[in-house]
Formats: C-alpha cells, structure tokens, sequence
C-alpha cells in the first residue's frame, strides 16, 4: 500500500486570502479593460490650438507633469528668421549674443544658429522648455507669431482630464482625433 | 496517510537575509519619499521663471550699460538657478523611479521572508502551544499603530504640501470672481471680502461745510454745482494754468479733490494704479499700484479704447479714498496712500470695460456693477469693504453712475440701466420705484434730481423726466439724446451736451426744447454750474463757458493744449482737469 498524499486543507485565513486576491485581480482586470475600452472608443487627446491661445503661461504651472508637458514649437514656414528676434532676446537686451543676460527664455531653451547675414535660425531645445509662453507672447506681438505651444505626447500622460484645460483663460484646449494629435500653426494660417 | 509539514525557516540564512533586505529597502523608501517633497520645496525657491533677483538684475542692465561686474553675476546667477531646477527635476524622477523600486523590493522581500517563517497548519503537539489571544493583540495594536502612523503621515504631508495646482486653483477662484476659467459659469461671481484683522475703526463723518468745498465723488457733492464763483476765462493768460503735472498712466477717470489731495485713477495691460497730487503744487505725493495686490486677476477684460482700465471715477469722505477699476478690483487707501481693505468683484461681463463710478453716503459705498450676467448693487462698509446690503440686478451691462437724492425726507440711491430706472433705500436697498424706460439703450449718463423729478438720458433712446410723486414719467424727449455727458438742471432748464456735438437745452418742466446750440465737437464731459456760469468741456480741450437759460449765451472758450474727456473738479477758486498726459490746476 502505497502512502497517498493529500493535499491540505485550507485554512479559513489562507481560503479568505486566496478568495480576496483573485476578487481583487478580477477587479483589476475588469477596470482595466473598461479603461482599454473606454480609451479605444473615445482615441482623442487634448492639444492647444494656437489661433486662439492667449500664451497666459499657465501651461507652465498648471500640467501633472513637471516641467510641463506643453513645449513651445517652431514653425519653421512662419518664422522671420530675423537676427533680432523678440522671443529669443529680452526687451533693450545689451547685444544680440546668447549670453544669458540678452535671452527671454528664462530656461535657455531657445538654440539661435547663424544661417547668413543677416538670418538666424530658431530651434525649440525641448528638454529644456517648460512651458511658460514668454517667448511665445513676445513673437507674437512684435514678429511673424512662429513660436507657438503644443501639448507633446511623447511627454503628456494623456490622463483624459487634462488640468491645464480646466484653467486655460482662452479655451484653447480641444481634444482632437488621436491620430492627429497636433494643430500645426502654417496648416491653419493656409486655412485661413 | 502523512502530512507534509512546513517548518518555520525563521532561523535560516535566507530568512534575514529577506527580512533585512525588505526592511532596507522599505528604509530607503521611506526616505526616497521624503527627499522628493524636501526637493519639492526646493524647487518651488529655484523656479528660473520667476527669480526676482534675476529679473531686476536683468531690467537694470540697458545697451549703453558697461557693468562687467554685474552682467558676469547675471551670468553666474542665472546659470545657477537653471542647474538646481533641472538637476530638482532629475532628482525628481529618478527618485520616484528609485522609491517604486526600494517598494517592489521590500514587498517581494518581505513576502519570501513571511513564506520561510510560516508555520504548519498542524502544530506539532509537543511543541509549546501558541498564545493566540496575546497574538491577535499584538497584531492588532501593529495594525492600528500602522494605520494611524500611516495616516498621520499622509495628513502632515497633505497639509504642509501645497500643490501648486492647488495654488493656482485659488488664486483663480479669488482673483476673478471665478471669471477666469473662460467658460462664463461662475464669471462675476463675487468672493468673500478680505477678513477684517482688527476692531473696525470710528470714521469722522464729513461736516456739509467739507463736502461743499471739496470735491468728493463724480459731479461733485451737490449734484454738478460747484462751490467756488468765477475762474479764470483766459487760459491762456499768464498764471492761469497754475501747474501741470505728467499721470503716469491714462484713464478716463474724473480728478476728485478732498483739502489739499488731488486723486485719480490710472490704468494699461501692464498696471492699474491710484494717484495723489499735492493740490498746490502739483507734485505727485504718491501712487498705489493696484495691479500688484495677490488677488489681483490674471486675465483682463477687454475694454474699449474710449473706456479702458480706469474709467470709473474714485469717491472719497475725507477718511479713505476708494477707487475701482475695469478689473473689478475695488480698493480703500488712507489719504497717505496705504491699503486699508480690497476686494475683487471678478473680471466684468462688459462689452466696454467697467465705468460707473463709485458713490458716498453716510455710512456705506455704493457700486453700481451692472454686467451681462451676475450683475449687482452692492452696498459696502466704508471701514472694511463688507456688504451691508446687495441687491441682484438684471440690466445686461451698464456705465451710468449712482445718484444719491433725498426726496421727501427719504435718502434714495437712483440707478439708471437699459430699460429701468429705479429708486432704492440707501438704508436696506429695499425697491422704491421703478420705471420702465430707455429700452435698447447703452446708458452711459448719470441721473440727476431737481424739484421731485428725476431726469435721465441715453443716447438713441430718450431724454425723460421721472415725476417722483406718481412715480411716471412727466415728458420724454427724443430727438437730440447725449450719450455719456449727463443732463444738469439749471432753474427750469436741463441743459446736456451731445457726443457728436451741440448742446441741447429743454424746459425741465414740459420737455420743450429750449434751444439747441450746435458745436464743433462732442462732448464726453458733463456739465457744471459754477457761480453764475456753465461749464461744459469738449472732447478736443475745449471749455464752452455759458449762462444758462432759455438762450444759448456765451461767455468765454479758453481752450486746453491737448483734448480731455472727463469732467473737472472745482473747488474754491480753481478747477482741476485731466488730459491724456497732464493733470492740470487752472484758477486765478
């Protein structure tokens, strides 16, 4: 006669635990897939439409995500390339040279590369940008508008409840077609 | 049949080696945690966007600057400040990356040791036998200790961390009134007014003898009749501009005077501020910047070049100075320029941009706020800004101001909006009349009183004679309306000025136009009875001396070197007038 091996029998706390677990994995799942399912039907995510953005700066201090995951752009169609450029240098800056006591951008995010007399070009370090808009309001007013913000995706945690939105002054928040996660400023101005 | 036994391993290597790295990683979890919310703050002091120092380093330095000094400290100071922000970033994430870790660690950790140290479910019997009652203790004290040491932790930190979300929200909510968020649904909302940290002080009351010789509000305390005789005719003569003094900032607010203080308003994009002139000399005592205060809103209204950001004329009783602005800030000074109380009103729902002015009487200040939506009447206490009463108006947005009248005995304050003119009880606010009038108007003049009536225009609407004893109107008057300049009754005639120009005079008694002199330009100004003569500026400078009466009679035309708008000020023997650029004394 050969020992058989029972198993052994559960305790009533190791029954509970066990049960809890896979009740808790179950929910898990459950909210998971609505949250997949929800996702996949609605495929949109918020972006800034830079017609109507006022640059306030508040995308800046209001996003979950730090630095901000709204980056000034560059929209290479639409810029001057002008050697004073009044989104790179500060009002009555001393001289036209990247020192930091000329630059507006208070993060140095802003690459100013000579391209011929007298065009410079104007490239976004986007590590750097945090959002704040100054140089974008100050394209605005005195030069040809190039500078303009976007929420970037690679950065946003596309959450659905986007908290910049709930304070932009402008309404410039949207959400757009997944697929299309920007609003590039030279396609609408040849809308326009 | 054999049972498999699992013995406790709670002595072998393995186990505390587990429990000691679990313990370890919880360890530094614990203090991963508590580095990212000390670097938090940190970070919140290093915020390259809004270093001060930086800024006004930066503001000092011009292109004909030679400081080598200073621009390699600018230099130096603003590199720092960008290497602790992004390197506090850095922190930030590789210590949240670091902490998750430490975490999954101590759980997967702790849970092999718990496995190693478990014991059969069928105790051997020879082995001592298990207090169980003295464990269920133990693990319920660690469970409660636990809990709450968990939840004290999470209220300290909930309560001493301020998330700059939580910030703004706030500034949000108290600067505009709840007006920012753009969507409109609580826009004009107003806030609580600022709590009051001490025992509200005795205000003097201003004697009659004060009021008659100041000029305290817009049209003056006796309902545009100034106190003084005659002033000079001449402007051009020698001494008759006493001085000139440069405003910092342009509005289209009226000069108040109170003894020997000048105040106006001044207002752009960048600031709103309060002015104090030395009456005699002209030299700028002081100016308060509104603009700055920390509920200050973010976003500004939109106004109009003809209204902009300080419309309303200021209102004074010889204690405070009170001043509001197209912003909805409303603010109380001391006579030496510092801030007693403020309150924001929320940004305005006005396609102009705010322009009542503010009104006196006895123990309140009133503020006529009339707006697309969420528009009020409020009554506030002169020593604290409190509501002593508010009433709810449904007048879309006006610029008319109030008027206070005593009729029969009774203290009345008269407002005037499109397609109402109504009477309220200064004590409580209570209703007291109202007459339907002045449908599809944008009604910009203030009332004004005489003989129990009330007169009100607006333009492309009427002129009309509210009978206060039938509570009717008496006549109405429709084809030659001014549009911001108010009527003033003269005897029996009101005499108004048009904004495109002429000066309309009917009987105050019929209606019946008396004459109608036409001028050059419009006028913005309203009129004032000075001694026996009129005075009514043009919107180009111009001052159209006259006597009033059923004739158009004039008397002189001196003229302002630039235009002016608003209304002077005039007291005993001289009045003051605000240009574009220049407050000027004229008198003899």
């Amino acid at each position: 006669m050969t020992d058989k091996v029972e198993k052994p029998k559960l305790t009533r706390m190791e029954f509970l635990s066990l049960t809890m677990g896979r009740l808790a994995v179950s929910a898990l799942g459950a909210v998971g897939m609505l949250g997949w399912l929800r996702r996949r039907k609605k495929n949109t995510v918020w972006q800034i439409d830079p017609m109507t953005c006022v640059s306030c700066g508040q995308c800046a201090t209001h996003c979950v995500v730090s630095p901000s995951a709204v980056k000034c752009v560059q929209s290479y169609p639409i810029c001057g390339y002008c050697r004073l450029c009044f989104g790179y240098f500060t009002p009555n800056a001393p001289e036209l040279t990247s020192a930091a006591e000329n630059q507006l951008c208070p993060t140095g995010a802003i690459e100013r590369l000579f391209v011929e007399d007298p065009y410079w070009e104007y490239n976004i370090i986007e590590d750097a940008c945090v959002g704040c808009a100054k140089c974008v309001e100050a394209c605005e007013v005195f030069g040809n508008a190039s500078f303009y913000l976007q929420v970037r995706h690679d950065v946003c945690v596309n959450c659905n409840d986007c908290s910049i939105a709930r304070h932009c002054p402008s309404d410039s928040f949207s959400q757009v077609p997944a697929d299309e996660p920007y609003i590039l400023k030279h396609d609408q101005e040849l809308l326009a | 049949m054999r049972v498999i036994e699992r013995i406790p391993q709670t002595n072998t290597p393995s186990y505390l080696i587990a429990r000691v790295v679990g313990v370890t990683a919880g360890i530094f979890a614990l203090l991963s945690c508590v580095l990212i919310l000390m670097n938090n703050n940190m970070l919140r002091s290093s915020d390259p966007m809004n270093n001060a120092v930086l800024e006004e380093m930066k503001a000092s330095l011009t292109p004909s600057t030679d400081d080598p000094a200073l621009i390699e400290k600018i230099r130096e100071l603003d590199r720092l400040s960008r290497q602790a922000y992004f390197e506090g970033e850095n922190f930030n994430q590789q210590g949240i990356l670091f902490m998750v870790l430490c975490l999954v660690v101590m759980v997967a950790s702790l849970k092999y040791a718990g496995n190693l140290s478990k014991e059969d479910a069928y105790p051997d019997p020879n082995r001592p036998k298990r207090d169980l009652v003295e464990e269920a203790r133990v693990a319920r004290n660690t469970f409660a200790g636990g809990t709450l040491m968990v939840f004290g932790f999470l209220l300290v930190t909930a309560i001493l961390w301020e998330s700059p979300l939580d910030v703004a929200n706030s500034q949000d909510a108290t600067a505009q009134g709840s007006g920012t968020d753009g969507a409109g649904s609580l826009a004009g909302a107003t806030p609580e007014p600022e709590p009051v940290a001490a025992a509200l002080p005795v205000l003097a009351v201003p004697t009659a003898e004060q009021l008659r010789r100041n000029w305290p509000s817009f049209l003056g305390a006796a309902n545009s009749v100034a106190a003084g005789s005659e002033l000079p005719h001449d402007w051009e003569a020698e001494g008759a501009i006493q001085w000139k003094s440069q405003i910092p900032l342009p509005g289209f607010s009226s000069p108040i005077v109170w003894e020997d203080k000048v105040f106006l308003t001044g207002g752009s994009e960048k600031s709103r501020e309060v002015y104090c002139f030395d009456a005699t000399s002209g030299a700028l005592l002081w100016s308060y910047v509104v603009s700055d205060l920390p509920d200050a809103p973010k976003t500004l209204p939109k106004v109009t070049g003809d209204t902009g950001f300080a419309a309303a004329t200021m209102a004074t009783e010889g204690n405070y100075v009170f001043a509001i602005f197209a912003t909805g800030a409303l603010v109380a000074l001391d006579l030496e320029g510092n801030l007693i109380w403020s309150r924001q009103f929320g940004v305005p729902d006005n396609p102009y941009g705010h322009a009542s002015s503010l009104a006196l009487s006895g123990p309140a200040l009133f503020v006529q706020y009339d707006q697309r939506s969420d528009a009020g009447f409020y009554a506030l206490d002169l020593r604290d800004g409190s509501e002593l009463w508010k009433v709810q108006r449904e007048h879309g947005a006006s610029w008319s101001s109030p008027l206070i009248i005593e009729h029969e005995g009774q203290e009345q304050v008269v407002l005037a909006a499109e397609g109402a003119l109504i009477g309220y009880d200064t004590k409580d606010g209570k209703e007291l009349w109202n007459v339907d009038c002045l449908h599809g108007a944008e009604v910009a003049c203030t009332p004004t009183y005489a003989d129990g009536f009330v007169y009100m225009a607006a333009d492309y609407a009427a002129v009309i004679a509210v009978d206060l004893s039938t509570k009717e109107i008496a006549w109405e008057y429709s084809d030659l309306t001014p549009g911001v300049s108010s009527p003033i009754i003269v005897s029996e005639h009101l005499v108004a000025g048009l904004s495109e120009g002429g000066i309309v005079c009917l009987n105050a008694k019929t209606g019946e136009e008396a004459y109608f002199e036409i001028t050059d330009d419009g006028f913005y100004s309203s009129p004032v009875l000075v001694g026996d003569n009129l005075y009514l500026l043009n919107r180009v400078g111009g001052m159209h001396i006259f006597k009033p009466g059923p004739t158009f009679s004039a008397v002189a035309n001196p003229v302002l070197p630039e235009e002016a708008n608003c209304t002077p000020a005039f007291v005993e023997g001289a009045l003051f007038l605000r240009g574009p650029e220049n407050l000027y004394r004229i008198g003899s």
